[in-house]
């Protein structure tokens, strides 16, 4: 059980991060965002940021146009459905992978008698499935 | 060193504190003023922070002796207690207040220090009746406690580990020095010419051969790496979380195409195979605009978009050959052009002189740029702003909440069987009418002048807040010994109280109370972290008090006044060297100020990543529900945090969990402690002191 929990923590971790990073590949494109990037790559150099963002500033209104007009794919503003296979599932699978690790530890830690990582101090810091059933226990919902 | 003689117990309210030994007193409050400034640095840079008492617990510095009972810990006693008193309000006005620079509008420094003393007053109010309860707190297993107590060579020798604080203080200032002399004119670490290397960072992905889409960094901060030993194991959490964002999500989105970087790439690609300088001698003969030398015949629609980033207004591009000539306007020289319009700095960052230009210098300068051109940089960058940043933040407050929450049960129970003390009870019934009287003054003060007009929403503000900080300090009381427990989650409690407040406070003040709610959030939050630091000092202390009260008051209403003068010396030093105070790309990014932006941005309407922000809020809260109530909060931290800084503190706690092993966790005590606190001490401290130069020379 030691070993499983922090594994299914950490798997949903980082499934769920990974489909939150995809949930957000919905920005909008604009030609100055993306004059804006291009300069950030020219401007990349440290030494020189300066030079390249006072020019920056000069160039960047002209540059939107010129790159809109280069008429560059930009693949990545993509719709927000939820029928297309993605990774919006793996969110969900995270979730629950997530929610199972958390039952999972805090069932543990109730029968074993360490709450928290604590031994033997049952009030402390409890997560929250503790917090849910000391708060229950306590009548704070009745 | 202070090696104070153990106060007998004692039961009456004046008796057992020794106000006469000014000495033990002085050096307490002196070495808690430095932690301060090192916690708050780490805090603005790190978004972490110890529980104020678990560091000086960790040094030990003249703790234990007889007067210690079996079990307890012995860092709480005596000086270690007073020092903690005046460094446990360094993460409350570093986590909410720099949210006004975020914001962009004014900073009413005078009015943030006003709430922040008045929150530590408030603290010290409360903590005060519990004072002559010594209670005997179990122990966390793997705090900084256990260790010390477990260590049998405790009490140790202050000198030696004084000495190893200025060593570590020393080199990390040295290190310090080189990563910003370049900003000041001198000479940094990136002059020395190793290839990869900068004055800030050192890019391993250059010699690892890493692929471009992989931003391989490595900061070079003592104070990450210092911050990394003391925290130990759970230090590599955010090493984890660093490389969660930096070296999985990161590429992966950057190969699966989810970026527009894809698209400059795309872009790029048409003129990346120039070979810029391979004809140098060439300058001098005739200076033209640019030259590039291309090996294929180039795209001239790239061409003139590339030639428009160095000229602005290009006229016409002509390929000879394998030489491209560029022409502006007017058919002059370019550079003669460009010298009126705006300045031009060499590749060392100096302003060139036409004579420069005429010689084909400034030539020389962006070709020397061109080649670097790459994604590696501006993709991380991208990736951290738009969306792990985001999701992290999203975390951060997801987690923070939840340790709120979890703080709730014990206040519930306590309520009920009638043992938490309201506001002064126990010491002087009229401490319940004042302290949340004056709080309401001072709060429709404060909100009146931060925000005129509307007095009744002014009002309905200043009764909110007065109604956070009695819940807030009531949940943070009773969390004893939980941010030794937390380790450096020990800001996560804290920061749950501020976000929360802050949404109550915008909810009931509205758009235009926005400078306002932050203050006030500014002062629950130094309360809350008065509280939740002071009080295992207090529960676990009692009789072993070497001063007086009036000591204790002094200090927690000096350390958040210090807390707030280095947020404001530290980001005037950021606008200075970067124009920047905070935020992404500075060099103290502040993540609690991000995610707070980021709510308020959301609690009125800007929608801004909603999405982002509540699927991280989503992983943050389960993350926390495993158990470690910190874990969602400082895994979005490390999201947010640049690759390099998670990975110096990363490196840290690798070498902590090395000399525990190797050379024994005697020597970590002994040595390895005292130096990561030093390295900790010095960053801040020399910050301070350009800043403070900056400012006033």
């Amino acid at each position: 059980m030691k070993r499983i929990v922090p594994m299914m923590l950490g798997a949903g971790a980082i499934l769920g991060t990974i489909a939150a990073a995809d949930l957000s590949v919905v920005a909008v494109a604009s030609p100055a965002d993306l004059a804006g990037l291009t300069l950030e790559a020219a401007v990349n150099h440290p030494q020189t940021n300066e030079t390249l963002a006072v020019r920056g500033q000069l160039v960047t209104a002209g540059l939107a146009e010129r790159i809109a007009a280069a008429n560059v794919r930009y693949a990545w503003t993509r719709e927000w459905t939820w029928s297309r296979w993605s990774w919006r599932w793996g969110f969900v699978a995270a979730v629950g992978l997530l929610a199972l690790g958390a039952f999972i530890s805090q069932r543990a830690a109730l029968g074993s008698g360490t709450v928290g990582g604590r031994r033997g101090e049952m009030g402390g810091t409890a997560g929250f499935p503790r917090t849910l059933f000391s708060l229950a226990q306590s009548g704070f919902f009745w | 060193m202070s090696q104070q003689q153990p106060t007998p117990p004692e039961t009456s309210s004046t008796a057992g504190y020794n106000v006469g030994r000014l000495r033990t007193v002085a050096l307490g409050a002196a070495v808690g003023l430095v932690l301060n400034v090192a916690l708050t640095g780490a805090a603005l840079k790190l978004g972490l922070g110890f529980a104020a008492a678990a560091l000086p617990a960790a040094l030990c510095l003249g703790a234990g002796g007889p007067g210690r009972r079996r079990g307890t810990t012995p860092g709480h006693g005596g000086f270690a207690g007073l020092v903690a008193f005046f460094a446990a309000a360094s993460g409350g006005a570093a986590l909410i207040y720099p949210t006004l620079y975020l914001l962009g509008g004014e900073t009413h420094p005078p009015l943030a220090a006003a709430a922040c003393v008045l929150g530590g007053l408030i603290a010290v109010a409360v903590t005060k009746p519990r004072l002559l309860r010594p209670a005997e707190t179990p122990i966390s297993p793997g705090s900084a406690q256990e260790t010390t107590t477990n260590w049998p060579g405790a009490p140790v020798s202050g000198r030696n580990k004084l000495f190893m604080i200025f060593v570590g203080a020393a080199l990390s200032l040295l290190i310090s020095w080189f990563t910003v002399a370049g900003s000041l004119g001198w000479a940094g670490f990136g002059s020395l010419g190793l290839k990869g290397l900068t004055d800030k960072q050192w890019d391993l992905g250059i010699w690892l051969r890493v692929p471009d889409s992989v931003c391989l960094v490595l900061a070079i901060s003592p104070l990450a790496v210092g911050f990394g030993f003391l925290a130990g194991g759970r230090g590599l959490i955010v090493l984890a979380g660093g490389v969660l964002g930096g070296l999985v999500v990161t590429p992966l989105m950057y190969v699966a195409g989810w970026t527009p970087l894809e698209a400059v790439r795309e872009l790029y690609n048409r003129c990346s195979d120039l070979k810029l300088y391979e004809e140098m001698p060439w300058y001098a003969e005739e200076p033209p605009d640019f030259v590039v030398h291309h090996d294929q015949a180039p795209d001239p629609q790239a061409l003139e978009l590339f030639a428009c980033h160095l000229y602005g207004r290009v006229t016409d591009v002509e390929v000879n050959r394998r030489l491209v000539w560029v022409r502006t306007p007017g058919d002059r020289p370019a550079s003669l052009e460009l010298i009126e319009d705006c300045p031009i700095f060499g590749p060392d960052g100096s302003l060139l002189t036409v004579e420069q230009l005429k010689r084909g210098d400034a030539v020389r300068a962006y070709i020397e740029v061109w080649p670097r051109v790459n994604v590696r940089g501006t993709l991380a960058s991208w990736c951290r702003a738009k969306v792990t940043g985001p999701i992290g933040m999203g975390m951060l407050a997801g987690g923070a909440l939840i340790a709120v929450l979890s703080g709730l049960p014990p206040v519930w129970r306590a309520s009920r069987s009638r043992s938490i003390p309201s506001f002064g009870a126990g010491g002087g019934r009229w401490l319940s009418i004042a302290a949340p009287g004056a709080a309401l003054v001072v709060f429709f003060l404060v909100i009146r002048i931060a925000r005129p007009g509307e007095p009744w929403r002014s009002a309905l503000m200043a009764v909110a807040g007065t109604a956070w900080l009695w819940a807030a300090l009531t949940i943070a009381r009773p969390a004893i010994a939980r941010a030794e427990a937390d380790g450096i989650g020990g800001l996560a409690l804290p920061t749950g109280i501020a976000l929360v407040g802050l949404t109550i406070l915008l909810l009931v003040g509205g758009g235009p109370g926005a400078t306002a709610a932050v203050l006030l959030a500014t002062a629950v939050c130094v309360a809350a972290a008065q509280t939740d630091a002071t009080m295992p000092v207090v529960q676990t202390n009692g009789a072993e008090w070497p001063a007086g009260r009036w000591v204790l008051a002094v200090g927690s209403a000096v350390g958040p006044a210090v807390s707030l003068l280095v947020v404001l010396l530290v980001a005037a030093w950021n606008a200075y060297e970067l124009d920047k105070p905070f935020g992404e790309g500075a060099p103290s990014p502040a993540p609690q100020a991000q995610a707070a932006e980021a709510i308020m941005a959301v609690a009125q309407g800007q929608d801004r990543a909603f999405g982002r922000h509540v699927a991280g809020a989503v992983l943050g809260a389960l993350l926390s529900l495993s158990g470690w109530p910190a874990l969602g909060a400082v895994l979005g931290v490390s999201l947010v945090l640049p690759f390099g800084l998670s990975l110096a503190l990363g490196l840290g706690a690798l070498c902590r969990v090395g000399c525990d092993a190797i050379p024994g966790r005697h020597w970590t005590q002994r040595h390895g402690v005292p130096l990561a606190v030093g390295l900790l001490i010095g960053e801040p401290l020399l910050v301070m002191l350009l800043a403070l130069l900056t400012v006033f020379v």
